[in-house]
Formats: C-alpha cells, structure tokens, sequence
C-alpha cells in the first residue's frame, strides 16, 4: 500500500493552524491555537476535561466551526466552502470515543461504504481493501458480523480499520480508549502504535501517559482552551516548565 | 492421590462448574403455568372464567351466524328467505301460540290463569314480531305488529301461509332457468313427496277447528324441511357473491375488468418479490413465469386476440417478468416504483395522448415508426454484443431498452391506427385490438379498486414525503424548517373530512375554466398531503431516535448530506419508527372510506350505498358490513404481521 507514505521530499508542514479561536455563544472555548503537524509526526493532546482538546481536533475536520484564524489542512484552507470541507475530510480519518460505527451495516460494510461512495472505488476493490485493513487490526474473520455484536475493543478496532480504509494522510483520535472496559484498553493501543509504526500522522486526545511515552514525538498540554505547554515525552514527563502542567501530571500520575 | 486432586484444586487447570440443577416441578410445570397465569389472585379468579364465558360466547355466536348456519347459495336471496321462513315454522313458536290461543278460548279458567296467558301469549306475539322483523317483508312485520294486540289466531294462520310462500319460492327457483338459481340440495331433500300447499291446508284446518293434536300432526310432516331451515338462517353471504365483481371493481365496464385483474396481478408481482427479497431463484421464476401465464389468459380472454396477437400478449409478459425477476432487489425496487404507476395508469385509464400525436394517421408515420424501430433494434443489438463480448450482463439496462421499445411501438405503431377508412389491412386490425380503450374514473372506478388505489397511492407518497417533511423540518435553512413545519402542524390539525371536502369542492373553484380534475385524483392528493404530515412526524421522532455520532461518522468519512442521509441515517430512522409508520399506513389505509363522503364508491360505499339500498339484498346490513370489516382486518393485520416480520428480520444485535 504505497499510499500510505507520504513523499518524504515533502518538507512543509501537513496541517497548519494559525490564530484559531473558537466561541459556543459567548463562551471562549479556543483562545490563539497555534500548531502545525509535521508529515508523519505523532502527536498527543493531554490536558483536563473541558480544556478545548477534543474540540480543538473536531475542528481540524470540520465536526465543529471555527470563527477566527485559519486551519489548512495538505495545503487545503478550511472554509465555509463544502468542496474544501469534504476534501479535507476524505485525507482526515478519525476515531471517536463512541466508535460510532454504523449498526445497521455489517463491519465489511461499515469499512466499504465510504471508499465506495466518496473515493468511487470498485466494490471489489473496496472489500479487499476493507479485508487488508481488518487483517492489520486482526480481525478479519468478524468482517461479515454487525458492529452489536462485538466486543468494544473490536468495535474501536472496526472504527480504525474504517478510517484507514479511506487512506488517509492524518488520524485524528478523539479519546480512542475512554469508553473501553479495561481488559479492551491495550488491544486497542496495540493497534495504533503499529500504526504509529507504520508512519501515520496521528493526533491523539488521550489520557494513556504510557501510550504518549511510548509513541509520541510531541505531547502538548491544553488548559482552559490554550496550549499551555509543549515538549517531546521526555522533557514533558520528567521537567515540566508551567505550573498547570506539573499539576496536572501529579494528578494523572499519581500511580 | 491426595495429592494430585489438591494440585489440580489449587491450579484451577481442572475447573468444574457446579452441576445444574432442574428446577422444582410445581414452578415449571402446566399446571403451575395455568395457575400462575390464570388464578394468581382474587382477581384473575373472577376475571378468567367472566372473560372465558365471554370469549366463548361470543366466537360460538359469531361462529354459527358466519359459518355453521351461513348459507351462499344460489344467485338470489331466495335460498336464505326459504331459510329464514321455515325455521319460523319451529316446533317452540307455534305449540305456545297454540296453547295461548287454546286457553284463552275457555271460559272455565280463573281470572288469575287468564292473566297469565294473555301475558304469554303476548309474550310470544312480539317474539314473532322481532324474529319477523328480522327478515320478513313490510306486510309481514306489519302482521306481527298486529299480533302484538293479541290476535293469535292470525299469527297461526301466518304461520300456515308460510308454507305456501316456500312452495312459491321453490316453483320460483325451479321455473327460473339460471342454472344458479336451484333449490338447496339440503331443501329439496326435505320437501321431497311433501305437498306443501295441502300441508298449509292441514295447518290451517287445524287452527280454525282449535285442535292442537291436528295441528301437531301436520306439522310434524315439515320437521325436516324444519330442520334444514334452522340448520341454514345464518349469514346470508350470497349477497357477497353475487355482487363480488362489484365489491372488486365498482362499476368498471364488465368486458374491461381483466385490466384491473392484470394491474393487480403486476402489483402481486412486484410487490411480493420486493416484500420478501431473499427468495430462491427457482421458485421466483416459477413465480413470473405464473404472473406471465396470466396475464396472457386475461389480454386473451379480454381483447380476444389471435396468432401474433396472442404470443405477443404471453411472450412479452413473461419476458419483462423473468428480467424483473432477476435484478437485484434494489434494482427491482428501482423499477417497479418507477414503472409500476405508469403501467396501472394505463392500464387502467389508459393515457391520452397528445391530439397531435393520435390524430395524425398517414404512411409517413408509419414509416417513422419503423425506422425508430428499426434505430432502437440496432442500438439494442449492439448493447447486447457489448454485454456479450464483456460477459457483464446489465439486466437494468436491458429493461429500460425493452420498455423503451414496447413505447416505440405502442407510440407510433398501434396508436397510429386511428380507423382512417374501410380498408383496414389485418395487421392493422391486429394492432387495433392491441389498443385499450379509454375508461372514465368518475362514478365507474369503485369498490376495492377505489379503496386499493387511494391506500398505496397514499402509503406510497407519504413516506418519501414524510421524509422530505421530516428532514424538511430538522433543517438548519429557516425557510425550510419554516415551511415544513408550517405544513406540518396545518395538516395535523384539519380533520381529513374537512381536506377532502376542499378538495372535491373548493379546489375545483381555484382552478381555469375548462381545467377539470377528476374526483379521486383531488381526493388523492388530499389524503396522501394527510398522511404526509402525520409520516413527517413518526420519522422525525425515528431520526431523533439517532445519537448524533452517527452523523459525525460519517461527516468524518467524507460522505455528503445526502449521502449520509441515505446510507446512515435513514435507513436507521425508518427501522427505529417501524411501527409507527405502519400504525400511519393502518390509519390511512382505513380513512379511504371517507371517500364515501365526498361521493366516490369505495368498497364501503359500494356496500352501504349501492348494495344496501337495492331491494334484493336491502335486510343484509349484517352481512355487508361484516364482509367489509373482515376485508379491512386482513388487509390491516396483515400489514402488521408484516411490519414485526419486517422488524425482526433488520434486527442487527445489541444496535444502541
């Protein structure tokens, strides 16, 4: 699957954000957000529940508005045009913490439908994508089952095949793990840092430290709607600079 | 030893599960089951045997009316007034008429005893006076009426003329020369060797002369005739065999009806296939190839058609019904709601053609009409040669080719033979017999014609446009949401009887001179914009029903509105409002007898306005109302059967 690496010779950055800020009525909820995402780098997004993450990646793809600042996307600018928006969505794949895959359609059809309709791709073709994508996150032999009736793991593990099976350029995960029974959690996680391997760019909302140790090459901390803080894991975790963020981590961490 | 089982305890390797148990008998068993279920409590003590006795009641009467004693005999109401008559004749009735008479003719009795007879005497009279009423002429209810003022001896000798009006209706029957119109088997067994009128004489003899043993011995020679009577005055259900065409088709020209039948067999066709989708494919082929087979019989026997006229009409049928039988059920789907109206309407009324089109007859156009033929034929060929050479056989394409064709030739070959003259060449009159004839809606469609086609016209617009409303009505634009819920909660609040009599007399005020509507089309359209609004509401709540990640889903994966629409969220909606929606369709499909209102006959108005009021079946009320109400239970529970099939069969796990 050549696709999936991206032109290495390609320098400039995959998503751009500048002086973006977002308001739910009157309420501020992302001040001055700054960030660009290099091709390939993985990056996790910690921070309080409320601080702005999950909304700060909805916004990358367009889930939620944003009213100021500008958002570019593979070198698409995200505007209120629906060309642009659905361009960018076909490069973005995301992971929500409810899965939402579709109950009505078998896993096969969940990973299909959207590579059929968006990318015109030949059924054929499709299914044997959706069956490569299923496979990498071992579950082909549940490809002809409805989503009820799996596990949860499998669910999230379905929800990710389906985003790879568009082939996109970056993976937005939106709490990936938060709505998994424990024993789930790491066949879950085991996934995505293969995928990590394999050279996606990732942006992960988590609160699994261990997994940004791990795959990180960049964790930013949010506050009440700001980047209060970013480093690599290892200046992150073990020399904090701001105040919120040791905090923060000293009650993450606690165990 | 010890050992080993203390190793195999401590690792687990060698788990066991407690044994099950069975449970204790009195918690399981039938009786439990009955006594739990029906005598829990000092209620269901009393409420099971009432219920019970009522049940039982109940189905025993409407059992024995409907079936055991209904009789459908005959042509004529004959057999169920003979039926009617000589139950009267039973053996209870008459001793205490008898006895009554008898008593009050002696003087010697107390004053006491006198009282008491007279009071049973009147007792009986207006016993005979309701039983009467129940099926005797207006001179005869008339009678009864009298008898209630105590003249007995009338009521006796009534019942002795009773007998001669069997013998003139069994003369009737057997003088009438319809091969229907024959005497019950049963009845003519029991009155065979009988002298009815000397046996009227006898009873009559007998009453004037006060002489019950007289009286009982001429009467015992009817026990069996008697006996029949009362073994056959149940429903009169001739009523619905004798005006069935009627209670099918209203009053749809008698030589034109197989086009109904035709239509209804293309809507079986169609509709089956598509209700049940998963069905082998032999047994679909049979399926068509029987529709086909019908079809032929009906154009047949309806057009009288001969040679190529007749492999035409079984040729071409089952053709389009082997390729519609073998598309994919989207693709069936596709068709049949796409072609299936056009087809009934022309069918059915036949569409009128543009003056321009059917006027013009020269051999100009018939040499057009070839050549398009000729063009179509070739651009055919050549697609086939494409599948062939591909190997990818297109069964849509190659319908829509076919239909195509059929309109090429029915265009500008059969409509092209407007009789321009004496000599008209055989094929000619060939395609001339081809032709259908125009048919009126107004005041000739009825029946179940009429109440079928307002029901799925109905139930087939309001879900498309309940979705339109529905989605309408949750959309971000004002003007959008403004409108449908404007229309919405307008509909809502009308009652239907109030659109329809706008429909039928106020739209035709709006519209230009000359531009008529007809009555059923108004009325159409004033139904369907009801059940529209009333759809928009169930789906609403269906897409309600929906969390909003389903959206994000699939906004995430890139898929449009209305592709989102279409592939996640409808889909779910519907199968979430399910029951609703069919709840809407069972309401509808009952409402089309508002019809009747504004003049149109559906099949309760052919029953309450059309067979009620003739003077052959005018006591049947019972029976006409009885054959409407079960049309409608069937066809209503069938619809719910079919929707918790329906929903049973998309259940797809643990879905929320």
């Amino acid at each position: 699957m050549s696709s999936e690496a991206p032109a290495l010779n390609d320098q400039e950055p995959i998503i751009t954000i500048n002086g973006m800020n977002k308001w739910y009525g009157n309420f501020h909820v992302l001040k001055d957000i700054n960030l660009s995402v290099a091709r390939q780098e993985k990056i996790v997004i910690a921070g309080p529940s409320g601080s702005g993450k999950s909304t700060l990646i909805r916004c990358i793809n367009a889930l939620e508005e944003h009213q100021e600042g500008s958002i570019i996307v593979d070198g698409v600018q995200l505007t209120d045009n629906l060309k642009n928006i659905e361009a960018i969505r076909k490069e973005v794949g995301m992971v929500f913490q409810s899965f939402n895959l579709f109950p009505h359609l078998t896993v096969l059809e969940n990973c299909t439908l959207a590579p059929i309709w968006v990318r015109k791709m030949p059924k054929k073709e499709a299914e044997e994508v959706a069956m490569h994508y299923l496979g990498k996150v071992r579950i082909p032999e549940q490809a002809h089952k409805f989503p009820g009736q799996l596990s949860g793991g499998q669910q999230q593990r379905v929800a990710i095949a389906r985003s790879l099976c568009m082939r996109p350029r970056v993976m937005l995960f939106d709490e990936p793990t938060s709505a998994l029974d424990p024993e789930m959690i790491k066949e879950v996680l085991d996934t995505m840092i293969d995928l990590a391997n394999e050279g996606m760019t990732m942006l992960v909302v988590t609160h699994e430290m261990g997994f940004a140790r791990q795959v990180a090459d960049r964790v930013i901390f949010m506050d009440a709607g700001e980047i209060v803080e970013q480093n690599n894991p290892e200046d992150f975790f073990h020399h904090p600079q701001n105040e919120r963020t040791k905090e923060f981590l000293s009650q993450i961490l606690r165990d | 030893m010890a050992n080993q089982d203390l190793n195999t305890e401590n690792t687990g390797a060698n788990f066991k599960p407690t044994p099950a148990r069975d449970a204790p008998l009195n918690e399981i068993g039938w009786v439990a089951t009955i006594k739990r279920n029906l005598f829990a409590g000092p209620i269901s003590w009393v409420a099971t045997p009432v219920l019970a006795f009522i049940i039982v009641s109940v189905l025993t009467h409407v059992l024995s009316w409907g079936f055991l004693k209904a009789t459908n005999h005959g042509a004529s109401n004959r057999t169920c007034h003979l039926a009617e008559r000589t139950s009267l004749l039973a053996k209870g009735d008459i001793a205490n008429l008898v006895a009554g008479k008898l008593l009050l003719s002696k003087s010697y009795q107390s004053q006491d005893e006198r009282l008491f007879w007279v009071d049973r005497q009147t007792h009986w009279s207006r016993f005979a006076a309701s039983t009467l009423g129940f099926g005797a002429s207006y001179d005869e209810l008339m009678t009864a009426d009298i008898l209630a003022d105590r003249d007995v001896s009338r009521a006796l000798s009534q019942r002795a003329d009773i007998l001669s009006t069997i013998q003139k209706d069994i003369d009737f029957i057997e003088r009438n020369a319809d091969p229907e119109a024959v005497v019950h088997p049963g009845l003519a067994k029991a009155v065979e060797g009988l002298d009815l009128l000397a046996g009227a004489a006898a009873l009559k003899a007998a009453v004037a002369a006060m002489d019950p043993a007289a009286f009982e011995a001429a009467r015992s020679k009817f026990d069996a005739m008697i006996h029949w009577g009362e073994a056959h005055n149940g429903a009169c259900w001739t009523v619905v065999k004798r005006r069935w065409q009627q209670f099918l088709y209203g009053f749809y020209p008698a030589d034109q009806v197989w086009r109904v039948a035709v239509t209804g067999l293309l809507l079986l066709m169609g509709g089956l296939s598509l209700l049940w989708p998963g069905r082998s494919q032999t047994s679909r082929s049979v399926t068509a190839g029987a529709v086909a087979l019908g079809m032929g019989f009906a154009i047949q026997s309806g057009a009288a058609l001969s040679g190529f006229g007749l492999v035409l009409a079984y040729i071409i049928p089952l053709i389009l019904a082997l390729l519609y039988e073998n598309l994919s059920t989207g693709r069936r789907g596709l068709i049949f709601f796409l072609g299936f109206p056009f087809a009934a309407t022309w069918l059915l009324i036949r569409f009128s053609l543009p003056q321009a089109i059917t006027l013009v007859s020269s051999p100009a156009e018939w040499i057009l009409g070839l050549l398009v033929l000729a063009i179509w034929g070739l651009v055919f060929w050549q697609s086939l040669k494409t599948q062939s050479a591909s190997k990818t056989f297109k069964p849509l394409t190659n319908a829509i080719y076919l239909i195509l064709g059929a309109l090429t030739f029915y265009i500008f070959l059969t409509v092209r033979v407007e009789p321009s003259g004496d000599e008209l060449s055989a094929l000619q009159n060939l395609l001339g017999s081809l032709r259908l004839s125009d048919v009126e809606v107004d005041n000739i469609w009825g029946g179940l014609l009429a109440t079928a086609v307002t029901g799925l016209t109905g139930i087939a617009v309001s879900l498309p446009l309940g979705v339109v409303l529905a989605l309408g009505r949750r959309s971000d634009l004002p003007i959008v949401s403004t409108f449908s819920t404007g229309f919405i909660e307008f509909v809502r609040g009308v009652p239907l009887i109030t659109i329809l009599f706008m429909a039928s007399v106020l739209l035709p005020l709006f519209l230009p001179e000359g531009v008529t509507i007809n009555k059923l089309l108004r009325a159409l359209v004033g139904v369907s914009l009801f059940a529209s609004a009333y759809m928009a509401e169930v789906i609403r709540g269906g897409l309600q029903g929906l969390s909003k990640g389903q959206t994000e889903g699939a906004d995430s994966l890139g898929l449009s509105f209305w592709q989102t629409q279409r592939f996640i969220i409808l889909p779910q909606a519907l199968k979430i409002s399910i029951p609703g929606i069919v709840n809407t369709f069972i309401g509808l499909y009952k409402d089309t007898t508002l019809l009747s209102i504004i003049g149109i006959f559906d099949l309760l108005g052919v029953g309450s306005r059309s067979v009620l009021p003739s003077l052959e079946w005018a006591r049947l009320e019972a029976e006409v109302y009885a054959f409407i109400a079960l049309f409608f239970f069937l066809s209503c529970f069938f619809m719910s059967r079919y929707s918790q099939h329906l929903e049973r069969r998309l259940a797809t796990g643990h879905d929320h």
